[in-house]
C-alpha cells in the first residue's frame, strides 16, 4: 500500500514539475517571437492600444530581469492565470474551459476506438500471418497510415453527408434543434462519428500494425509453446497467453504517442468546425491572439500528461509485475 | 552489402514504394519543364471539372490549374520532408550518442529533456512555433525538425547504450583504441541501419506535417503546397470535389511510397528479425 | 524392461526449410523408450536432438515439417491424429518441460494458475476450482518447493531459476503423464541447483515408473542419469546403447571423442605448484571491492550488491589461475575490474609492481597493452561490420605500428591459431563460433600482453570444439610465456588448466588451492557441494573409459 502511495506521489512531484516545464517552454516562445513581448501577449489586435501595452507590461513585470519575469509568468500558471484575450475580450482559461469538454469528448472517444479497433484487427492479422485476412489488414492499415487527417475527413463528409446524406458534415450539434436530454445526446453522438472516425483511423491504423507486430513476436515465445505442450486449444493459447502479453508494448506506444492524437484532433475539429479548443487554436493563429495560442499550447500539454496517465494505469491493469512484492 | 540488395529486391512492396517514389521525385524535378508558368497563375474558367483539355485534373475556384499545383507542391514536399529530416537527425543523433555514450548524470540530463519534448504535443508545438515565428520555408523546416527529432535520440541513445556493452567494443577499450575510433569505428556502423530506416520514416511523417500545417494555413505563403491546395478547397467540396480529392491522393502516394520504403529497408537492412525465425 | 515400447519413433526424417546447410533436421531416426527408463538423447548443436523430441508432440517450429517415418505412442501413430486428439496427449499422458524456465512460464500469470490451467484443460469440468488448488498445491510439494500455498501465488520473475525449472516440472506432472520429454532442462542452470533438479529428475522418474527422453550435450548429465543413450550427429544416430556400457566403451569414434572431450577427464600434469604465495607475483590483488548501487525509485531504499567483497590474491608470473564460481559470485566483475573496464570502489591492484587501479589516461592505455581478454560470446566480441585482419591489426596500429607491419602481424597470427591467413579479409560470420573465438585470441595475442584473462572463454562452444581450444590456449601460454586468468563457472574446466583455483561465492573467495587439493580434500562446505554438483563426476573421476 504504502509503494502505491509512493508511486502516486513520485507520480505528482513529476507531473507538476512537467508542467511548470513546459510553461517555462512556454514563456520561451514569448521571448523567442520577434519584437516587443508586450505586442506578442497583447497580440497583433491590440498592439494599437497603447494604454492596454502599459498594463501589460506591468503586470508581466517585462521592464524586470528575465528571471523575475520568468517568476512573475510561473506564478500566474499556478494560480491558473493564463492571461486575456484582447481580441476576445475575456480571460483565456474562460475561453479554453468553454471548448475543453467537446476536445475530451472527441479525443477521448477517438483513442478508445482506435485502441480497441486497432488491437482487435492487429490480432486477427497476426495470428493468420501470410493469409488473406492479414494480407487485408495489412494493406488497409499502410494506407490509413499514409492519409493525411484533413483530406481523410473531407473524404468522409463527402461520402457519409455530401453523397448519402447518412450524418452531419459539422457542427456539435443540430444549431437552433432546441433538443433536450436524450434526443440531444444522440444529435451530439451522430455529430461525433465522423471526426472521431477521421481522428480514430489513424490510429486504427497505428495500433493495428503494433499489435500484429507484436503478436507475431509473442508467439515465438517459449511460454506460447509450453501453452500448445498443455494440450491447450489455439484459441485458449491466443486468448490467455498472447493477447495480454502482446497488448503491453502496444499500450506504451499509445502512451507515447498521445500528444500526437492531441495535436490531431486540431485538424479534425477546424475540418469539422467542431466546437473545441482545437477549432479555438485555428481562430487563434488566424488572429495571432498570441495568448490564446500558449494558454491551449499548455492545456493541451496537460491534456497528453494526463494521456500518459492513462495508459500508464492500463499498463498496470495488464501487467502484474509492476507493483508486485518481490 | 549485396545481401541486403537481394533481401529487399525479396520484398515487392520496397520495390513498390521505390517506384512510386522515383515517380514523385521525377515529377518534382521535371515540374518546371511540364508546367513553367507559375501554378499560382490562372490557367483557364474556375471550377472546371477533370479532362479539361489542357487542364487534365481540372481548374480551382481561382481558374489555377490543379495539376501544375501538385507537380510544384511535390517540389514543396520533399524539400521540407528532407530538409527537415535531416536537421532532425542532425539533433537527434548528436543528443542520442552523446546520452547513449557518456550515461550517466549526462545521460540523465538529456532524457528528461527529450522526454519533455516528447509530452508536449507535437503539432500544437509546431502550430505555436511557425505562427509565432511567421511561416516560410526555412521556419517551417526548422520547427518540423524541432518537433521530430525525440523518437531519434531515444533510438540514437538506446542503440549505444546496447553497442558500447557488447564485447567487441570492450574488446577494443581493451585494444587501447582511442573514444573517438571506438564511436565511429565500432558503435556507430552498428546503429546506422536503424537509424536509417527510421529516418526515412520521418521523413513521411515531415511531409504529412508540413501538409497538415499550410491546410491550416501555416505553409510559406510564396509557395504552392498540397496541404495548401486542400485546405483552400476544403470549403467548395460540395460543388468541386477535385480540388481537394487530388492533392490529398497526391499526399497519401507519397507516404505510402516512403513507408513501403522504409520497411523494405528494415528488412534488408535489419535481417536479424527475419533470421530469428528461420 | 516390459516388452511394448512406451514411445517408439521410426524412421523418422524432418525436413528443413530450402536454403539451410542441409536438407534434414533428421534423417532417418529410429528410437524407443521404454516404460520406466530414462533415454538420453546425445549431441552437438545442430544435431536434431531437440527437433525429435518436438516432433513427438507435433510442435515443431514452422517450416520444420515431417518427410517420413511414425511417431508411435502405445502404438497409436501421433503423427496421424487430428488436433483435438493430438490435444489430449499434450499435457496428459505426455509432458515435456524447456531448457529456459524463465521465458517457457508467461511472465503475466501467476504460476499456481499456470499448473491448474493444465490441470483444467485435461479434466474438465471433473474438477473444481479447489481441487485444483489443492492439487497444484501437492504438485509444487512434490517437486521440493517450499511453502506451496504462498508459492502458487507468485509470478515467475519472483522466483529462482532453479525453482522456476520445479516449477516447470510440476506442471508437466499434472496429470500423471507416462512420459516426460526433458529438452535441456538444466542448460542455463547454474552447477548446483542443476544438480538438484537432475536429483529430482531421477527420483519423480522412479516413483511414478515414468518413461523419460531426457536431451543433453553433457556427458557428465547422461553417465548420471541414463538407462539407455542414443547418441546423434548431423540429424543421424550414430550409437546407441545402454548408460554404462556406451560411456566406458564406446563404439563409434564420434562418440568417443566426444566423451575424450568432456573436460576434467584429462588431469591436469601434476605440478610441484605452491599452495602458498607465488615467489614472483605478477599481479597482487589487495582487498578489492566493488558495490553495485540500484535506484529503486525516489522513495525506496537503493539495493546494494557487493559484487565483489575484500578480495586478496597475487598470480605469478607464467601461473594459470582459474577464478572458479556460479552466477552471480562476482567473478566476471572481478575479471572486468582487473582489466579496468570496471573501476573498483576500494583495495589495491598491482602489476609487475606498479599500482594500476588508479591509473587513467595514456597510463591506462599503457597498462591494457599487458592485458588482454578474450570474451565468452565468440559471436558478441567480434565487430560483424569490421574485417577479421583488421580487427586484429588496429591494436598495434593503435600503439603505433604502421599499418602494413600490423598486418602482418595479423596473418601470421591467424596461421598460429590454426586459421588460414588469407582469411584475414573476411567478415566474422563467415567464420563458425570455435573459429571466431581463434580469431578473438589471435586479436588478444597482437598487443604481446603478458597477461590474459579469458572470461568463460570456451562456455559457449560445443564440448569437441572446447576441448581444441583449450588445447590451443596451454599451448599458447607456453610459446608467448604467459600469465593467465582464467575465468569459469565450470570446475571440470579449471581442473584441467589451472596451477591454482580460487573457487568465489557472493563476492568473496572461499577456497584456493591446486586442483589436485581442491578435489581431493575440499576445505570449504561451498567448495564440497560444488563439487558433489559436477555432473557425471564419479565415472570421470574413475578414468573410467578404455578411449
Amino acid at each position: 500500500m504504502t509503494g502505491i502511495l509512493a508511486a502516486v506521489g513520485a507520480r505528482l512531484a513529476k507531473t507538476v514539475a512537467v508542467i511548470l516545464l513546459i510553461a517555462t517552454v512556454n514563456f520561451m516562445l514569448v521571448h523567442a517571437a520577434p519584437g516587443d513581448p508586450a505586442l506578442v501577449i497583447a497580440g497583433q489586435s491590440g498592439a494599437t492600444d497603447q494604454k492596454f501595452l502599459d498594463t501589460l507590461r506591468a503586470e508581466y513585470g517585462l521592464d524586470r530581469p528575465v528571471a523575475v519575469q520568468l517568476g512573475t509568468y510561473l506564478g500566474k500558471v499556478v494560480r491558473f492565470d493564463l492571461g486575456f484575450s484582447y481580441r476576445q475580450q475575456r480571460p483565456v482559461l474562460d475561453l479554453i474551459l468553454e471548448r475543453l469538454p467537446a476536445t475530451l469528448l472527441l479525443t477521448l472517444t477517438a483513442f478508445s476506438l482506435a485502441l480497441l479497433g486497432g488491437t482487435m484487427l492487429g490480432l486477427v492479422a497476426g495470428t493468420r500471418a501470410g493469409r488473406w485476412s492479414d494480407t487485408a489488414v495489412t494493406i488497409v492499415s499502410l494506407v490509413l497510415y499514409a492519409t493525411p487527417i484533413f483530406w481523410l475527413g473531407l473524404i468522409l463528409v463527402l461520402i457519409f453527408s455530401v453523397r448519402l446524406g447518412w450524418l452531419p458534415a459539422f457542427g456539435y450539434e443540430t444549431v437552433g434543434g432546441g433538443m433536450t436530454g436524450f434526443a440531444r445526446v444522440l444529435d451530439i453522438l451522430r455529430h461525433l462519428v465522423l471526426p472521431a472516425a477521421t481522428l480514430g483511423f489513424f490510429y486504427l491504423a497505428v495500433y493495428a500494425r503494433l499489435m500484429r507486430a507484436s503478436i507475431i513476436e509473442v508467439s515465438h515465445q517459449d511460454y506460447v509453446k509450453t501453452a500448445r505442450a498443455k494440450g491447450l486449444t489455439e484459441t485458449q493459447v491466443i486468448r490467455r497467453h498472447m493477447l495480454r502479453n502482446a497488448l503491453l508494448p502496444v499500450i506504451t506506444i499509445a502512451g507515447v504517442q498521445a500528444g500526437t492524437l492531441v495535436g490531431g484532433s486540431i485538424v479534425v475539429e477546424t475540418v469539422f468546425a467542431w466546437p473545441g479548443l482545437g477549432r479555438l487554436i485555428f481562430e487563434a493563429v488566424i488572429q495571432r491572439d498570441y495568448p490564446v495560442l500558449l494558454g491551449i499550447f499548455l492545456v493541451l500539454s496537460i491534456l497528453v500528461i494526463a494521456f500518459n496517465i492513462l495508459t500508464d494505469i492500463l499498463y498496470r491493469i495488464v501487467d502484474p509485475r509492476i507493483g508486485a512484492v518481490r | 552489402m549485396r545481401d541486403a540488395l537481394r533481401a529487399f529486391l525479396r520484398h515487392p512492396s520496397g520495390l513498390i514504394g521505390l517506384v512510386i517514389l522515383l515517380a514523385v521525385v521525377a515529377v518534382a524535378i521535371l515540374a518546371p519543364l511540364l508546367f513553367p508558368d507559375s501554378p499560382w497563375d490562372m490557367a483557364g474558367a474556375p471550377f472546371r471539372p477533370p479532362l479539361t483539355p489542357d487542364l487534365p485534373l481540372g481548374s480551382d475556384t481561382l481558374g489555377r490549374n490543379i495539376a501544375a499545383g501538385i507537380a510544384h507542391g511535390a517540389r514543396v514536399s520533399l524539400t521540407i520532408g528532407i530538409a527537415s529530416t535531416l536537421a532532425a537527425l542532425g539533433i537527434g543523433v548528436t543528443i542520442g550518442i552523446l546520452a547513449g555514450y557518456f550515461g550517466g548524470r549526462v545521460d540523465d540530463a538529456l532524457m528528461r529533456f527529450t522526454e519533455l519534448f516528447q509530452t508536449i504535443p507535437s503539432f500544437v508545438l509546431a502550430v505555436v512555433l511557425v505562427a509565432i515565428l511567421t511561416p516560410s520555408i526555412a521556419t517551417i523546416i526548422g520547427t518540423i525538425a524541432i518537433v521530430s527529432w525525440p523518437p531519434l535520440a531515444r533510438l540514437t541513445r538506446a542503440e549505444f547504450m546496447s553497442l558500447k556493452t557488447r564485447e567487441f567494443v570492450e574488446a577494443a577499450r581493451c585494444q587501447g583504441e582511442s573514444a573517438l575510433a571506438i564511436v565511429g569505428r565500432h558503435i556507430l556502423p552498428n546503429a546506422l541501419s536503424p537509424i536509417i530506416v527510421t529516418g526515412s520514416l520521418t521523413v513521411a511523417s515531415a511531409i504529412l506535417l508540413e501538409s497538415a500545417l499550410s491546410f491550416l494555413g501555416l505553409g510559406d505563403p510564396n509557395l504552392m503546397s498540397w496541404g495548401f491546395m486542400v485546405g483552400a478547397a476544403r470549403t467548395v467540396i460540395r460543388q468541386a470535389w477535385w480540388m481537394s480529392v487530388f492533392p490529398g491522393l497526391a499526399i497519401l502516394l507519397t507516404v505510402l511510397a516512403i513507408n513501403l520504403l522504409g520497411e523494405g529497408l528494415n528488412d534488408a537492412l535489419n535481417p536479424r528479425i527475419a533470421r530469428k525465425r528461420g | 524392461m516390459s516388452d511394448a515400447p512406451l514411445l517408439s519413433i521410426e524412421n523418422l526424417s524432418l525436413t528443413l526449410p530450402p536454403g539451410g546447410d542441409r536438407r534434414f533436421a533428421v534423417e532417418d531416426m529410429t528410437l524407443a523408450v521404454n516404460p520406466d527408463e530414462i533415454v538420453c538423447l546425445v549431441g552437438e548443436s545442430g544435431s536434431g536432438k531437440s527437433m525429435t523430441a518436438h516432433a513427438v508432440l507435433g510442435l515443431l517450429p514452422s517450416g520444420v515439417g515431417i518427410a517420413s517415418g511414425r511417431i508411435r505412442f502405445r502404438g497409436d501413430d501421433l503423427t496421424a491424429l487430428d488436433p483435438a486428439a493430438l490435444r489430449r496427449v499434450r499435457g496428459g499422458s505426455i509432458a515435456m518441460i524447456f531448457q529456459e524456465p524463465l521465458s517457457a512460464l508467461n511472465p503475466l500469470h501467476r504460476v499456481g494458475r499456470q499448473i491448474a490451467e493444465s490441470l483444467e484443460v485435461h479434466a474438465g469440468g471433473a474438477l473444481s476450482s479447489a481441487d485444483r488448488r489443492a492439487r497444484t498445491e501437492a504438485l509444487l510439494a512434490d517437486v521440493g518447493l517450499p511453502d506451496p500455498p504462498v508459492l502458487a501465488r507468485s509470478y515467475p520473475f519472483q522466483l529462482s531459476g532453479g525453482q522456476r525449472q520445479r516449477v516447470m516440472i510440476a506442471m508437466a506432472l499434472a496429470n500423471d503423464p507416462a512420459l516426460l520429454l526433458a529438452d535441456e532442462p538444466t542448460t542455463a542452470l547454474d552447477v548446483t541447483t542443476q544438480r538438484q533438479v537432475l536429483d529430482l529428475v531421477r527420483k519423480i522418474q522412479r516413483e511414478r515408473r515414468m518413461g523419460v527422453l531426457f536431451i543433453t550435450h553433457d556427458f557428465g548429465v547422461v553417465a548420471d542419469l541414463a538407462d539407455r543413450v542414443v547418441v546423434m550427429r548431423e540429424g543421424r544416430i550414430v550409437e546407441e546403447g545402454a548408460g554404462r556400457t556406451v560411456l566406458r566403451s564406446p563404439a563409434h569414434p564420434y562418440t568417443r571423442t566426444l566423451i575424450e572431450a568432456v573436460p576434467g577427464r584429462r588431469p591436469a600434469a601434476a605440478k610441484p605448484a605452491a599452495a602458498g604465495a607465488p615467489a614472483d607475483p605478477i599481479l597482487t590483488v589487495e582487498a578489492l571491492r566493488k558495490t553495485f548501487v540500484t535506484r529503486q525509485g525516489l522513495f525506496r531504499p537503493p539495493r546494494r550488491v557487493n559484487a565483489v567483497d575484500d578480495v586478496s590474491f597475487a598470480v605469478g608470473a607464467g601461473e594459470t589461475v582459474a577464478i572458479v564460481g556460479e552466477s552471480g559470485s562476482g567473478k566476471s566483475t572481478l575479471g572486468r575490474i582487473i582489466l579496468r573496464l570496471a573501476d573498483p570502489d576500494g583495495g589495491s591492484m598491482r602489476f609487475a609492481g606498479q599500482e594500476v587501479g588508479t591509473l587513467r589516461g595514456e597510463g591506462l592505455r599503457g597498462y591494457r597493452r599487458k592485458v588482454q581478454i578474450v570474451f565468452q560470446d565468440p559471436f558478441a566480441s567480434l565487430n560483424p561490420r569490421q574485417k577479421v585482419g583488421d580487427a586484429i591489426a588496429r591494436g598495434p596500429m593503435a600503439f603505433g605500428t604502421p599499418r602494413p607491419e600490423a598486418e602482418a602481424t595479423a596473418r601470421r597470427l591467424l596461421g598460429r591459431v590454426g586459421l588460414d591467413p588469407s582469411s584475414a579479409g573476411r567478415f566474422p560470420h563467415e567464420f563458425s563460433g570455435g573459429q571466431r573465438q581463434r580469431i578473438a585470441i589471435a586479436r588478444a595475442l597482437a598487443l604481446e600482453p603478458r597477461m590474459l584473462v579469458a572470461d568463460e572463454a570456451v562456455s559457449a562452444l560445443d564440448v569437441s570444439v572446447q576441448a581444441q581450444v583449450l588445447a590451443l590456449l596451454a599451448e599458447l601460454k607456453r610459446e608467448f610465456g604467459l600469465t593467465m586468468l582464467f575465468i569459469t563457472h565450470d570446475l571440470r574446466v579449471a581442473a584441467e588448466i589451472a596451477d591454482t583455483i580460487l573457487v568465489m561465492r557472493r563476492g568473496r573467495i572461499v577456497e584456493r588451492g591446486t586442483p589436485a587439493a581442491l578435489f581431493s580434500a575440499p576445505a570449504d562446505p561451498y567448495t564440497r557441494e560444488l563439487l558433489a554438483a559436477v555432473p557425471g563426476r564419479d565415472l570421470f573421476a574413475s578414468g573410467g573409459a578404455s578411449a
